[in-house]
């Protein structure tokens, strides 16, 4: 184990995260998780790392910290307007640090959530098999001031300096169309209230959070009642209460819940929502499984490359 | 309709579910074809959920396609032999009720008609049915409040409920795993950890057990605060 950082000021919500706890919702656990997770897959192949290895989730703004030892990182997501010793850095690509190097997350250019990976992975303590920080559900807390990370130790491998080119991100940063297949409870709300889904725009509201984001926007009518006998629900669920705005759930959503679900965005655009604030505004888009399988795919074909350029440059 | 019924939930889910209603014969079945399914091994499975009447098999896409997925729920379903007969476990959950324990208590009395005493016997001698495990960190979904304890949740629930709580809200019981807001009546408080993360399972409670909330005085807190809920004793068949 090696001396990573030491945490100089937290910034607003600064998680570790990984791909989530997977096999533990039948006990009511939540998946958690990073947010955008193409994003951390990428940020971990960019250092040699298994995609599943943990990162930090940097939110908004606020993250400071210096290296206390050389390493290899990487940055991907959201732009928050990364400095390492001053000077502006990009997102999508990773960087030799050296010891007293200093990072800094001034604020948001671009996007909400941004990743750091670490070659050898952040040392971090793990719950049902998972380093995800899910504090409702007693399983870590956000980083906080003085805080000393640990980091890995990797392979030797050597990995090349390495930058992301824009044009070969799949999801484009301009994207503010979220595809959804339609249902289970479609037939539950009136002609009406679904041609305002799928034909109006919904601006994200304040009360939005890694469990998830509530929308405002043309009203979404029941034929009859919003509740229904609590059932599984998964992240990307579109849940309408009585009345008649959306919620959607996110990583740490619940696992049941008791509200119709008019559709379910697909799962290669949640990433595309998890880089949302605010006051944005987004649309949605009824696709089948087909596209929804093929835009999955793509992401996958993408991450692959990646991983396949890393290992033979 | 016939059920059950066999829907895509996303781009990787298939949502199973029986006929529209809180049912311990339909939750049996539901749970049972959760656990078989996730007994198979399959490549693509990722995991199950269940709750009251509907099942969520949550499959890989790369490695198969909603329609197979489907045509292999419907194999086992088809197959679904009841479980073989189990005692349930029954747990004995010390509670004490009213005070500042149960903030609600007076109000249940009032839309009941029933007196503070008479709440807390008749909600003391239920026994309970944990139809399954949801919502947040094993979370109990209760069955069997006895009809004239139905008591319509708050309008304004309130922003933080202490762990342990036990309470009414419309037709269900319930009992807080963790502190959150909630809109039930609350009648009662146990101290007993409920949750904790770092155990396997989380919560020694289980889908199909039966809980009763054993009135206790608040002297006796401290020598319940912290332990595990034990079950006390087998139901006879």
């Amino acid at each position: 184990m090696t001396k990573g950082f030491r945490i100089i000021h937290p910034g607003i919500l600064t998680t570790y995260q990984d791909l989530g706890r997977h096999g533990f919702r039948r006990f009511g656990i939540p998946l958690s998780g990073a947010m955008d997770a193409l994003a951390l897959r990428a940020a971990n192949l960019l250092v040699g790392n298994k995609e599943t290895e943990v990162g930090l989730e940097v939110t908004l703004m606020g993250l400071k910290m210096v290296a206390l030892s050389p390493m290899l990182i990487a940055v991907t997501g959201g732009d928050l307007n990364l400095t390492i010793n001053s000077e502006y850095q990009p997102p999508w690509k990773n960087y030799r640090l050296k010891l007293g190097d200093i990072l800094h997350f001034r604020r948001r250019k671009f996007g909400l959530r941004a990743y750091l990976a670490v070659r050898g992975g952040f040392k971090a303590p793990a719950f049902m098999g998972s380093a995800s920080v899910f504090q409702r559900g007693l399983m870590g807390n956000p980083l906080g001031e003085g805080e000393p990370l640990e980091i890995g130790t990797a392979e030797q491998r050597s990995i090349p300096e390495f930058e992301i080119p824009q044009d070969h991100l799949p999801n484009l940063s301009d994207q503010n169309l979220l595809r959804v297949i339609m249902g289970p409870q479609e037939e539950r709300f009136t002609e009406e209230g679904i041609l305002h889904f799928l034909n109006g725009s919904y601006r994200i509201k304040s009360q939005s959070d890694r469990m998830a984001y509530r929308l405002e926007g043309p009203k979404i009518n029941h034929r009859g009642k919003a509740d229904i006998i609590s059932e599984p629900l998964m992240p990307g669920a579109i849940q309408v209460p009585n009345d008649g705005a959306p919620i959607i759930l996110m990583a740490d959503g619940q696992v049941t819940g008791g509200y119709a679900k008019i559709a379910n965005v697909i799962r290669a655009d949640i990433p595309v929502l998890a880089q949302k604030i605010p006051g944005e505004e987004i649309q949605f888009e009824a696709v089948d499984l087909a596209r929804a399988y093929e835009a999955q795919e793509q992401q996958e074909q993408f991450l692959l490359r990646l991983g396949n350029s890393l290992s033979f440059s | 309709m016939t059920f059950p019924t066999y829907q895509p939930v996303g781009d990787q889910g298939v949502l199973v579910s029986y006929e529209e209603k809180i049912d311990p014969a339909i939750n049996e079945r539901v749970r049972v074809l959760s656990e078989v399914i996730s007994e198979q091994n399959f490549p693509w499975l990722e995991e199950t959920v269940f709750s009251y009447r509907s099942a969520l098999i949550i499959y890989h896409p790369r490695k198969i396609h909603f329609p197979q997925v489907v045509e292999a729920i419907i194999t086992i379903e088809r197959g679904l032999t009841p479980a073989p007969f189990s005692l349930p476990d029954i747990y004995e959950i010390p509670t004490v009720y009213g005070g500042p324990y149960g903030p609600d208590l007076e109000r249940v009395s009032e839309v009941t008609s029933l007196s503070l005493r008479e709440v807390i016997d008749l909600y003391s001698s239920t026994t309970f049915t944990i139809y399954f495990l949801g919502f947040l960190c094993a979370q109990p979904y209760l069955g069997g409040l006895p009809e004239k304890l139905q008591v319509p949740r708050l309008d304004n629930p309130r922003l933080h409920m202490p762990a342990g709580s036990v309470g009414i809200g419309g037709i269900q019981a319930s009992l807080l795993t963790i502190d959150q807001p909630s809109g039930h009546n609350f009648i009662g408080r146990t101290f007993l950890s409920l949750y904790d993360p770092r155990k396997m399972p989380p919560s020694p409670l289980k889908a199909g057990d039966r809980v009763v909330f054993k009135p206790i005085s608040e002297e006796e807190i401290p020598k319940i605060k912290g332990k595990d809920p034990m079950s006390k004793k087998k139901v006879d068949p």
